[in-house]
C-alpha cells in the first residue's frame, strides 16, 4: 500500500485501524494506568497502529539499501479532539528521509472515517550506523 | 478556561515513581504495544550494543506521563503529549517522572514540562504536554 511520490515521501494508507477496547486495556495496564473501568483511549496508544505492518514494511524498505538502524528518537501526539473506544478511524502515514543529521521522520494523521482530523503523530527515528556485533540487517 | 482553577507557573507535581520493570514486564509491554524490538528482550543484544541490560521501551515511559497528568488534573484534557528520547532507562532500574507547569491562561491551556529519569539521574526523556479543558478539544 506504499506509494512514492516525486517529492521524496513514502505514503501508507489511509489504514483503517480501530479503537479496540481489548487492546485498549492491556495498553492501559502495561503504561501504569489505574486498574479501573474508565473506557478512555490514552494519548499514545496510536503508537501501536503505528507498528502496522505496512508502516514496517515501508521504514524498512526506505533503510534497505543501508547498513544502518533506527534508534526512536523523539516521538509527539497533537490531538484535535478525543478518540473514542470502540470507534474506527483511518490512519494515513508519510514519511521522508533528511539528511543532516541523518533522519526518518514520520508522521501519522488520523481522521474519522468521515475524514475528521483527530490526532497528528510525528516519530522521529535517526539512523545510526549498524553497531558491529549486531549482525547484517533482516 | 474561565470557571476553572488554573495552575500557577512553576508550580511542580508530585514526583510519580514507576517500575523498576523486569524482563516480564517488557515483554508485556512489547506484546500490549506491537513493538516487537528485540532490543528491548535480548540480554545479548543489548550487550552487543554496549548495554549491560536492555534498555525500557521509551514508549512505555512516555505513555505513562497520563496517568500522572491525569491523576494531578481530571478536568483538564491532555490534548498535546510528546518527549525526546535523550538517554535510555535500563531494565531493573526505577523511573522517576516529574512535571512542571511552563505557561498557563484560559486561551493556551497548561503547559508543561516533562522529566523522566533513572536511577543516575540523568534525563531520560525529556517532553512537553499541553492540557485543555473538554469544552476546548471537543470538535
Amino acid at each position: 500500500m506504499a506509494d512514492a511520490p516525486e517529492s521524496g515521501e513514502t505514503r501508507v494508507g489511509p489504514l483503517r485501524v480501530v479503537a479496540d477496547e481489548e487492546r485498549i486495556a492491556r495498553y492501559r495496564r502495561e503504561t501504569g494506568f489505574p486498574d479501573t473501568l474508565e473506557k478512555i483511549v490514552p494519548v499514545a496508544f496510536p503508537a501501536v497502529w503505528m507498528t502496522a505492518k505496512e508502516i514496517e514494511t515501508a521504514i524498512r524498505d526506505f533503510l534497505a539499501d543501508a547498513d544502518v538502524v533506527a534508534v526512536h528518537e523523539s516521538q509527539s501526539f497533537h490531538y484535535f479532539a478525543p478518540l473514542r473506544v470502540g470507534e474506527s478511524y483511518d490512519l494515513t502515514v508519510s514519511m521522508r528521509r533528511e539528511a543532516e543529521p541523518p533522519r526518518l521522520a514520520v508522521n501519522g494523521n488520523l481522521t474519522t472515517i468521515g475524514g475528521e482530523p483527530r490526532l497528528h503523530a510525528e516519530t522521529l527515528l535517526r539512523i545510526v550506523p549498524r553497531p558491529a556485533g549486531l549482525g547484517s540487517a533482516p | 478556561m474561565s470557571g476553572a482553577y488554573l495552575p500557577t507557573v512553576g508550580e511542580r507535581l508530585p514526583d510519580w515513581r514507576i517500575g523498576p520493570f523486569d524482563a516480564a514486564a517488557l515483554a508485556a509491554y512489547a506484546e500490549a504495544s506491537g513493538d516487537a524490538n528485540p532490543l528491548h528482550l535480548d540480554d545479548d543484544l543489548a550487550r552487543a550494543i554496549g548495554f549491560p541490560a536492555p534498555p525500557v521501551h521509551g514508549m512505555k515511559l512516555l505513555a505513562a506521563f497520563e496517568p500522572l497528568l491525569s491523576a494531578w488534573r481530571r478536568d483538564l484534557f491532555l490534548a498535546r503529549l510528546s518527549g525526546k528520547f535523550v538517554q535510555p532507562v535500563l531494565r531493573g532500574e526505577a523511573v522517576t517522572l516529574t512535571a512542571r507547569v511552563l505557561r498557563s491562561s484560559p486561551q493556551e491551556g497548561v503547559f508543561l514540562r516533562l522529566l523522566a529519569y533513572g536511577e543516575t539521574r540523568a534525563p531520560a526523556i525529556v517532553g512537553e504536554a499541553l492540557m485543555t479543558l473538554p469544552r476546548k478539544f471537543r470538535p
